[in-house]
């Protein structure tokens, strides 16, 4: 097997996303002066950062055919609880690592509620959202106290070498991680094979579970080192800090182009996605337009980043409609026609019926 | 149905339990029931402060629900509802504050179905999973909602506060709403081809279009029915609050979910009572009431919250494996029998 990493993605739909951030980029420039400086540019890496973080382990889930609802208040219970034990007085290295593995004990229980009792990904992780969020109110009693670590705040907010944002270089690091864990690793496999079809998993003899159990965990893992940065971002933890976070964690994922049935994406476009939302956030910023024009255009972005994902590039949307037929030329130049073994695997993907009957 | 029987008697599932192995929506209701009698016990006393109380706090989310439950029938999921509460509700309220008072009501149910159908027309035509769909139109309604009315405001007619906030004799209006809007949620579900379609589609989409089923305007109607009850619950949060309020609906998009997965409605389409999900709002409203006059602190509430709704997942369940695969799709069959 010395093939190469085999991430399941056309090299054109990872491009794709990270075309669109340049062009992004392209029109800040153009929109506003100023807007390719190194100082914008890393402020924008930084917010980028936090959100692309938080989301790799929405990635992974999204790609095992699963979901992550717990997200917001894993953040949430995970910042309260550093500051809080800062304000106790214990040492920041033991906080950090404390707190760290409560998230991924959260993702672990999620793991085995979903892959264990069969519960429903969406419900568990729905209550448990409910459950931390009640756990975070007792602990805080509706008023967080303590502050963010040194050593969180630097990494957070601070530079390396005066240019590049030290929360940057993590995310870099993590890309770089993730990357290789999900193309060169049994487990990296596994999360692709069981997001493309469970049952096959099951019976091909792999881990199924397992890769569902550390997946979820990882997942929570992932939530909580986001919870750490944000308080070192703010430097106090305050109820609600999480809930942002739930839309974009899944939003980015979906505008990097990774289907939410499982099997397919990467985490580099989420990275990507990431970069996308930030720039044309950035942007609309930059010309004044107000929060509601913010929510309605990305809303919009969504809207497009999945219409061209799902439909126009990866061909999962091929008994589309009359936008689709009409975008068929694009489709044939950019997809491969099916070979005969995906046709097979995939019988829908020739003979399922239209909707267009009566 | 005699294999169905065969099969129980087989189990010795002993026969009280037989309607709970059949009903999902029965354990929402002996959930209600729970949580009422632990109220009255603590409380001491029942009146009309109480259940105004909580009828009022129930009334929004089961709309809300209500709607929710349609779209999940049909394998679907609408994460809009809180947006297209919040919608409905800015906008009722800033059309009454100009002095329309019933005009924006009309309006406000119109923005609801509006919104729905946006989301029905994008789910079917783009080919957009409900999911992501529904999440970016969520964006979109909120910042709609928040150019109608940016802040906190606007006004509502005294007669929507008095239908929905006021008492006939000892009776809240709003017990009167719910009780409403169960029989027509029934009846749309079981009596009505729309209600058969979107079950047929939530069991098998193929299987619903090869019998000839137009799957695609039922699952417009779907999301346009969603849109409605979600914007007859912002009305009715207009009522309740007399203004408009830009951050409502909120807390209503995963309460809602909670309230249809309490309710017996599976995730997986196919399977699910409108009044499974109304007594799952009713039940998840009790929750609060409950902790209060329970001397506990209402922060546990979340935690209960929580609690309910994976455990009410493992019941049902368990009640699908005791109701054995085939009863599991059996209430349709059977409504449609009777009818």
């Amino acid at each position: 097997m010395a093939r190469g990493p085999r991430t399941y993605t056309r090299p054109v739909e990872v491009a794709v996303p990270y075309v669109l951030v340049v062009v992004a980029l392209i029109a800040g420039a153009i929109a506003a002066p100023g807007f390719l400086s190194s100082n914008h540019l890393s402020s924008m890496g930084q917010t980028a950062a936090y959100v692309g973080i938080i989301a790799i382990g929405q990635t992974l889930v999204l790609l095992l055919g699963g979901i992550d609802l717990s997200v917001p208040y894993t953040i949430n219970l995970a910042a309260v609880l550093l500051a809080g034990f800062e304000a106790d007085g214990m040492s920041s290295t033991r906080n950090v690592v404390t707190v760290l593995a409560i998230g991924l004990g959260i993702g672990l229980v999620n793991g085995l509620g979903v892959a264990l009792l069969d519960i429903n990904p969406l419900v568990m992780t729905l209550g448990m959202n409910s459950i931390l969020q009640g756990v975070s109110l007792i602990y805080t009693h509706g008023s967080p106290v303590g502050q963010a670590p040194m050593g969180v705040t630097t990494v957070s907010t601070g530079w390396w070498n005066g240019h590049i944002p030290w929360v940057d270089v993590l995310w870099i690091a993590l890309t770089v991680a993730i990357t290789l864990v999900l193309g060169f690793t049994t487990f990296g496999r596994a999360i692709y094979a069981v997001g493309s079809n469970r049952r096959a998993s099951e019976l091909g003899g792999m881990p199924v579970r397992r890769t569902m159990i550390v997946a979820y965990a990882l997942s929570g893992l992932a939530a909580a080192l986001g919870g750490l940065l944000l308080v070192g971002y703010s430097g106090q933890a305050y109820l609600g800090m999480g809930d942002e976070f739930l839309l974009p964690a899944i939003a980015v994922v979906v505008i990097g182009g990774t289907s939410i049935f499982g099997g397919k994406g990467s985490y580099l476009q989420t990275v990507a996605g990431a970069l996308l939302i930030t720039v044309i956030e950035s942007i609309l910023v930059t010309v004044n337009v107000d929060e509601a024009g913010q929510d309605i255009m990305y809303g919009a972005i969504i809207l497009a980043m999945a219409y061209v994902g799902q439909v126009a590039i990866s061909g999962t949307g091929l008994r589309a409609g009359a936008l689709g037929a009409r975008l068929g030329p694009l489709r044939g130049w950019l997809q491969p026609v099916p070979s005969r073994e995906e046709v097979a695997a995939a019988p829908d993907l020739a003979e399922r019926p239209g909707d267009s009957s009566s | 149905m005699s294999a169905h029987r065969d099969s129980w008697q087989k189990r010795r599932l002993p026969r009280w339990a037989v309607p709970f192995a059949w009903q999902r929506a029965y354990t929402a209701a002996a959930l209600v029931v729970a949580l009422f009698m632990v109220y009255l016990i603590k409380n001491g006393s029942f009146g009309t402060i109480e259940a105004l109380g909580i009828t009022n706090a129930a009334l929004p989310l089961a709309l809300a629900a209500a709607g929710e439950t349609f779209v999940i029938l049909t394998n679907g999921i609408d994460l809009s509802i809180g947006s297209v509460i919040t919608l409905s509700n800015v906008s009722c309220a800033v059309m009454a504050a100009h002095g329309h008072g019933s005009l924006a009501v009309v309006a406000a149910l119109a923005i609801g179905a509006g919104a729905g159908l946006a989301n029905g027309l994008i789910v079917s035509y783009l080919r957009i999973a409900p999911l992501i769909a529904t999440l970016a139109t969520s964006s979109i309604y909120v910042g709609i909602a928040l150019i109608v009315l940016p802040t906190p405001g606007g006004s509502v007619p005294v007669w929507l506060s008095s239908w929905t906030s006021s008492e006939i004799g000892a009776f809240p209006v709003a017990a009167i709403w719910l009780a409403v809007a169960l029989v027509v949620g029934w009846l749309l579900l079981r009596r009505t081809p729309f209600g058969v379609n979107l079950q047929a589609l939530g069991g098998s989409e193929s299987a619903a279009w090869s019998a000839g089923i137009n799957v695609t305007r039922t699952r417009i109607g779907v999301y346009v029915a969603s849109g409605l009850c979600s914007g007859l619950a912002g009305v009715v949060l207009a009522g309740l609050t007399q203004s408009g309020d830009p951050t409502i609906g909120a807390v209503y998009l995963l309460d809602g979910i909670a309230a249809v997965v309490v309710g017996g409605t599976s995730l997986a389409g196919g399977v699910g009572t409108i009044a499974g999900s109304i007594l799952g709002a009713i039940a998840l409203s009790l929750v609060s009431s409950v902790l209060l006059v329970s001397g506990l602190s209402t922060n546990y509430q979340y935690i209960v919250t929580g609690l309910i709704v994976i455990g009410a997942l493992l019941v049902h369940s368990l009640q699908g494996k005791l109701g054995l695969r085939s009863a599991r799709r059996e209430p349709v069959a059977a409504e449609g029998a009777a009818g």
